[in-house]
């Protein structure tokens, strides 16, 4: 490799220097000349004879200049560089048709890099990290199941066993740091990580310096470390970020270096970065540990090394670590994340799909012109081309129109990059470590995918140029339409297989769209129109907090003239992350079961504001007790069944909300579906309400507006209201979109794949009707002459077609039935098997079929036999 | 010229880089006649050919070319090996005595073994 690359090296800077090559030879063969000679004269010889027997000794002169010179020759280049124009010209000749491919190209290409890019970031490398399999994190059962938590003498004892680890460090989330853009607040996730903690991740600061130790020494100057994203926002310039000075809870920060966008641990949501100190003194506090396995350990020797080191550190220190033994995991195993993995697999084969289409089409379309121009490769056969000289010619001229392709992709790529982080919901995108980019990897695979491209677009066109006969080709006979049989069945068989795949994309495609759309049709047991959550979280330094705060939030609302209702409520609803677990007792008897339950704190007009229905009793009121409850209707159903659970009283373990921990019930109201209906560890979630307790420092309301767009003056209200706030108002049915957002991703991306390869197909079977018409104007004409009717002709093009459609959607559906079997864990409300869905996707490649072949049976019926039989 | 060796395909390349290797810098003709010694004159060159080779050498980067003055007060051109020139000779000796071994065996096995 190294001596062909010095080798074309050398060549090239011969081009430039070849007289001087040429001088540098002669001399040095006359020296040579001369040495030689002068050795025949010490034996001896006259100086004629030595000149004569040195000449004879060395051989021809000529052929070791000829050598020379061919050596250093640029012939291949200059060959190659009149291939390329040849092939320039031949893109040109085409037009428009050019201009399509490399659309088509473009787009094909772009979504296949989309979707690896976000397969990679949800599927294949989740963490991009150096080594990340050498990345464990440490962990000990506890009683909520498997926490991380140590204290940092365990893990500065670790820290001395470099023969097992070559690094440890840990982390602790940290308050958010509030910056104001504009007029709107919004809050940024922080952490704090011990100096050397992104560094073993193989993450170095863009600008500036990372965390030192001496920045977690005690007392020193605060400093933190941003992001590049972050700093971008705040200062326009990154590189400017370095120096600046950042308002926290505490203190002013100093930031001393900027991490690049692409940095994360272990999520997007941590934007800041505090250094940690591992104060061996402190013993009641625990952290995060990530460690990485020094070289040739395995997980399996690192876990029973630390288990043996467990006891000298639980004697030394006391420390969380010695409740239960400490285990070992890799990163990928402890942050499992597969709900979005097959989905995203999926995608990105249907890409693939989409790939194959396009490649097959522009296969397709390779093909007619190499019929068409089959006389120049005639001719140019004639005159000495060789076959691997009009097969290098073909995929010259595939390779100019990919070239343009993969450069339009580039730019589809960004812009549907864009789209897609936009339209993935901020929960699905957050649980994200690799963020979804153009990175590496992906230009890595886009030129993969072009290579594929070239090769499979080129080939069958290449393989029919290899084949130029010259006799044949030089025959007037030998013209488009009467070409050898098998180069169009190879047509007939790309366009079979074009069908086929886009039968099954869009069969995938209304599978995932009936199955979002039955996800969001499912009965959420409230009136979601008009109806937004509201949530204002005051920063540090904000003028209102607590109790004030959610007053002039309820005022603002109030006085809003859009907003028809309003509640304040604890917390946001469908969402039930705070929740209680325990044994319920009713009406002080026996407990009865462990449940989770969700008490939900509201303000009397939840219920009306929600539109949700009273099934007995009554709703909470201004009056009502602190104790009184409103069931949810599943938890009174399961509990009391057959009964009426008014007036009865209960408990969930010791747990409650406030003063309160027994709970007296005095109504029932309709279900609404929460965000899960399982907790953790699968126990079934029980919803109540009670009535609101004011203290938070956050303010989080329902309202009912009169008009959606209303929702964006309601924000400015209450930023105007309540500055330094962090506000946010999104429509119910946003909430419950986001629960649905994998599924809403699919459906949209496989929707717009499938159109587009319905598109593709359309002008696949297009080209090829019409080709196939152009080279028959003979037989038809023929035909005509003979009597047969235009309505004959047209049918008989028609049939012809249909063989291919017809093909095609049998293997599609039978491809689509199998797929579908495999993503039926993610299909809902529809079965895999759902005979409408394939009479839809049938119907729909027969419309193709008609569009596609009616204006080609039009131009076949139009053939005047007069004409065409005069012009043969 | 009968007595005499014909060159394999490749094997002067390794002879010269060989020559250059023990020898250090060297001129087309030193280079030429020192192989041409070593063999004890079994091979006897068209001298012409050393250059064919010496060009090759040189594109590939095993060799590199300076001006310099002969024992007798001539410009020549004075080749010397590079390092990957080095490692090529290695890989190429390893080679070949790996193909002479392979003859030898091949070529001295016994009629009735075959």
């Amino acid at each position: 490799m190294r001596a062909w690359l010095s080798s074309i090296v050398w060549r090239i800077v011969a081009v430039f220097r070849g007289d001087r090559h040429d001088r540098d030879l002669n001399e040095d063969i006359q020296t040579h000349l001369q040495l030689l000679a002068d050795e025949f004269v010490t034996r001896g010889m006259s100086q004629e004879e030595a000149q004569r027997q040195a000449r004879l000794r060395f051989g021809s002169i000529d052929a070791a200049v000829e050598y020379h010179r061919d050596a250093r020759s640029m012939r291949w280049i200059e060959r190659t560089a009149n291939e390329l124009r040849w092939a320039w010209r031949g893109v040109r000749s085409r037009g428009w048709q050019a201009v399509l491919v490399v659309l088509l190209l473009g787009v094909s290409l772009g979504a296949n890099a989309i979707l690896f890019s976000a397969a990679d970031a949800f599927v294949f490398q989740r963490f991009p990290y150096e080594e990340p399999d050498r990345l464990v994190v440490l962990e000990h059962e506890s009683s909520f199941g498997p926490s991380y938590s140590f204290t940092a003498p365990a893990i500065l004892e670790w820290r001395r066993h470099p023969e097992l680890f070559s690094a440890v460090h840990a982390r602790e989330v940290a308050g958010l740091l509030y910056i104001t853009i504009g007029d709107t607040t919004e809050g940024i996730g922080a952490a704090m990580l011990t100096p050397g903690f992104a560094e073993m991740l193989g993450g170095v600061p863009k600008w500036g310096r990372p965390l030192s130790e001496s920045d977690a020494a005690a007392g020193a100057m605060p400093v933190v470390v941003i992001a590049e994203d972050l700093a971008t926002r705040m200062y326009g310039d990154p590189a400017v970020a370095v120096g600046k000075s950042l308002s926290t809870r505490n203190l002013p920060v100093a930031v001393v270096g900027v991490m690049p966008a692409s940095f994360r641990y272990p999520s997007g949501r941590e934007r800041v970065w505090h250094p940690l100190r591992l104060d061996p003194a402190v013993r009641n506090r625990g952290y995060e540990t990530v460690a990485k396995l020094a070289r040739g350990v395995t997980l399996e020797q690192a876990a029973s090394r630390v288990a043996e080191l467990a006891e000298p550190i639980d004697r030394a220190h006391g420390s969380l670590a010695k409740r239960r033994p400490v285990t070992l995991r890799t990163l990928g195993d402890s942050r499992a994340n597969g709900r979005y993995t097959d989905i995203f697999r999926v995608l990105w084969a249907a890409a693939l799909c989409l790939l194959a289409i396009a490649c097959a089409n522009v296969a397709s379309l390779e093909l007619a012109p190499a019929l068409r121009r089959g006389r120049l490769m005639g001719v140019k056969a004639a005159l000495g081309a060789g076959r691997a000289a009009l097969v290098r010619g073909q995929f010259f001229e595939s390779g100019i129109l990919l070239a343009l392709g993969a450069a339009s992709s580039v730019l589809f790529t960004f812009a549907g990059l864009r789209a897609l982080t936009a339209a993935i919901p901020a929960t699905m995108a957050g649980e994200l470590t690799n963020p979804i980019d153009f990175d590496r990897r992906g230009v890595l695979f886009l030129l993969a995918a072009v290579a594929a491209t070239w090769i499979l677009t080129a080939a069958p066109a290449a393989w029919r140029a290899s084949r130029t006969r010259l006799l044949d080709a030089l025959n007037d006979e030998a013209r488009a339409g009467s070409v050898s049989r098998p180069t169009r069945f190879l047509r007939q068989i790309l366009v079979v297989g074009q069908v086929a795949a886009t039968v099954l994309l869009l069969a995938t495609s209304i599978l995932y769209t009936r199955t979002y759309a039955a996800r969001m049709g499912l009965d959420k047991g409230l009136d979601s129109r008009g109806v937004a959550s509201v949530r204002v979280i005051p920063a540090h330094d904000a003028p209102l907090e607590g109790a004030p705060l959610a007053e002039a939030v309820r005022e603002t609302l109030a006085a809003h003239p859009q907003v028809k209702s309003v509640a304040l409520t604890q917390n946001i609803f469908p969402a039930t992350g705070g929740s209680i677990g325990g044994r319920l007792s009713i009406n002080g008897g026996e407990p009865v079961a462990e449940i989770t339950a969700h008490g939900h704190g509201v303000t009397p007009g939840y219920f009306n504001t929600l539109g949700i229905r009273l099934i007995e009793g009554s709703f909470l009121t201004s009056t009502s007790a602190p104790s009184d409850v409103v069931l949810d209707e599943r938890f009174a159903q399961r509990f009391w069944p057959g009964t009426s659970p008014i007036g009865s009283r209960f408990k969930v373990g010791s747990a409650g909300y406030g003063r309160v921990n027994e709970f007296r019930v005095v109504g029932v109201a309709g279900h609404v579906r929460p965000d899960r209906l399982q907790a953790e560890g699968g126990r079934d979630l029980f919803v109540f309400y009670y009535p609101m307790i004011q203290g938070r420092t956050t303010a989080t309301a329902v309202i009912k507006v009169d008009a959606d767009d209303a929702l964006t003056s309601v924000a400015a209200a209450l930023r105007a209201r309540a500055p330094r706030c962090i506000v946010s108002v999104v429509p119910i049915a946003e909430l419950y979109a986001r629960l649905e957002g994998d599924r809403r991703v699919a459906a949209a991306a496989t929707t717009g794949m499938g159109l587009l390869a319905l598109i593709v197909a359309t002008l696949g079977i297009y080209a090829v009707m019409a080709f196939i018409v152009s080279g028959r104007k003979r037989e038809i004409g023929v035909r005509l002459a003979l009597g047969a009717s235009t309505g004959d002709v047209r049918r008989s093009i028609f049939r012809e077609s249909l063989t291919f459609v017809v093909a095609g959607s049998v293997i599609g559906v039978a491809a689509a039935l199998a797929v579908a079997r495999y993503i039926e864990s993610q299909l809902f409300g529809v079965s895999p098997t759902d005979a409408g869905t394939y009479v839809v996707v049938v119907a729909v490649s027969m419309v193709m079929y008609v569009a596609a072949t009616w204006h080609p049976a039009r131009q076949a019926a139009r053939v005047d036999p007069a004409i065409t039989l005069k012009s043969q | 010229m009968t007595d005499r060796l014909d060159l394999l395909q490749g094997t002067l390349d390794l002879m010269v880089l060989r020559t250059l290797a023990s020898m250090g810098p060297q001129h087309g003709y030193g280079i030429a006649r020192r192989v041409e010694q070593v063999s004890g004159d079994q091979v006897l060159l068209n001298q012409g050919t050393i250059h064919a080779s010496l060009v090759r050498l040189e594109q590939r980067g095993l060799i590199r070319a300076k001006w310099g003055v002969s024992e007798n007060n001539r410009r020549a051109r004075f080749y010397s090996i590079t390092r990957s020139g080095q490692q090529q000779l290695e890989t190429g000796t390893a080679n070949w005595g790996r193909l002479t071994d392979v003859m030898q065996r091949v070529l001295n096995q016994k009629g009735e073994e075959i």
